[in-house]
């Protein structure tokens, strides 16, 4: 089954994963959806797999020190 | 040494541009050829003073410029990959998988502008170019697909006509890839269904023309701010006007055809019309809800005929027009 994913009209609404069929994708079209690159799924650790060591997982910051976090300025 | 306009290259560009006035940080463009000899320029406008009072006489003494304009159309045949890219920018919301378009007008409850593409025109001449100009933030404002009977690829045309925001690259800083090999589909592979009845299988249909046009509010594209360019102005937005789809077609006239007596109970129903080169390069129109606006009756090589205007309609749940195109161009995007 082939899917696309069509983004709402709406500002800020997620996109929707729809199969990729005339009948489905033409109604939604027309109101105004509009294909859009699959969202990319967010890293979750999983709590039974443990992180894989790295090369600093020794390293620990030094008191005081705010250890950087993806995403935050 | 004179050039001749055959040695012409017209890139389009297949991916759309950030806005009307950027170009996407990277653009594929194809190369086709054409059959009109339409070569574009971005047209520089000035105006004079010759009509000013107090000046002394009739005579122009200043010119000022106004605007930049460039309007381009392009003629051919029947090739899958440039109709399918001419009804993609003329209806303006692109779905793409598995080899397959979904083409579907914009809904101007959430925008009014189409995708915006550049254009190059590249004509060699002396070892140097003639022409070498990127025209930025084209879109389209009318596209027509007729098709007749006869053998050749007369049988299919398509032609497309459309407008750039003014702004220009010169020279274009692109460098074109090969002429883009086609899929040339002729009217002989088509299905045509109007309405209920089957016009192939009953071996009346003559001809046919359907179209889709913007009416771009070009001149509303000169807003206050819109822009300059060696002190002319150029558009800051193309938006669609009142769009107007075409849908015309002739048939043999039978004892049973049903399209007079369709037009007086204003019958409802569909259209679907597919042309085909092969099992990849097809191009499919499907008008979602149709009626019959004028029936006439005419003759062709004195076979009596009928000639219909169809009324494309509205339909609440499916809309006037999709297309479905399959060819091996990837990466068309509104």
């Amino acid at each position: 089954m082939t899917t696309i994913w069509l983004q709402p009209p709406a500002n800020g609404s997620a996109p929707i994963e729809v199969e990729y069929l005339r009948e489905k994708i033409v109604p939604l079209m027309t109101q105004g959806y509009r294909q859009v690159a699959p969202p990319v799924a967010s890293p979750v650790a999983s709590p039974l797999t443990p992180p894989a060591p790295s090369s600093n997982a020794e390293v620990e910051a030094a008191p005081g020190t705010e250890i950087p976090t993806p995403g935050k300025q | 040494m004179p050039t001749r306009i055959q040695n012409a290259s017209i890139g389009l560009g297949i991916t759309a541009q950030t806005n009307i006035s950027t170009p996407a940080s990277s653009t594929t463009y194809i190369v086709v050829p054409k059959l009109d000899n339409n070569i574009y320029v971005d047209d520089f406008g000035t105006e004079n003073n010759a009509a000013w009072i107090g000046k002394g006489n009739e005579f122009a003494t200043q010119v000022f410029p106004t605007a930049f304009n460039m309007a381009g159309s392009m003629e051919k045949y029947g090739g899958i990959e440039f109709m399918t890219w001419a009804w993609a920018g003329a209806l303006g919301n692109i779905a793409y998988a598995s080899g397959s378009y979904t083409l579907v007008p914009i809904n101007p409850a959430t925008t009014l502008e189409m995708p915006y593409f550049p254009v190059v025109l590249q004509l060699p001449e002396g070892g140097g170019m003639a022409i070498d100009e990127l025209y930025v933030g084209c879109s389209i404002e009318e596209v027509m697909t007729a098709f007749q009977y006869g053998p050749g690829l007369q049988s299919v045309k398509t032609t497309v006509q459309f407008a750039g925001s003014g702004l220009l690259t010169t020279p274009s800083g692109v460098t074109l890839p090969a002429t883009l090999t086609e899929h040339n589909a002729l009217s002989s592979s088509m299905t045509l269904t109007i309405n209920g009845t089957d016009y192939v299988a009953g071996k009346t249909i003559l001809s046919g023309v359907f179209g889709w046009k913007n009416n771009l509010l070009l001149n509303a594209g000169y807003y206050p701010g819109s822009g300059l360019q060696d002190g002319a102005a150029v558009r800051g937005r193309q938006e669609i006007g009142v769009r107007v789809p075409t849908f015309t077609f002739v048939a043999r006239l039978l004892h049973t055809s049903p399209e007079y007596a369709a037009l007086i109970a204003q019958t409802t129903g569909t259209a679907a019309c597919t042309l085909t080169y092969d099992s990849t390069h097809n191009f499919t129109w499907n008008w979602e809800q149709i009626s019959y606006k004028m029936v006439h009756r005419g003759q062709a090589d004195g076979i009596a005929t009928v000639e219909v205007t169809v009324q494309p309609q509205y339909s609440s749940s499916l809309g006037i027009l999709s297309c479905t195109a399959m060819c091996g161009l990837t990466g068309i995007s509104a």
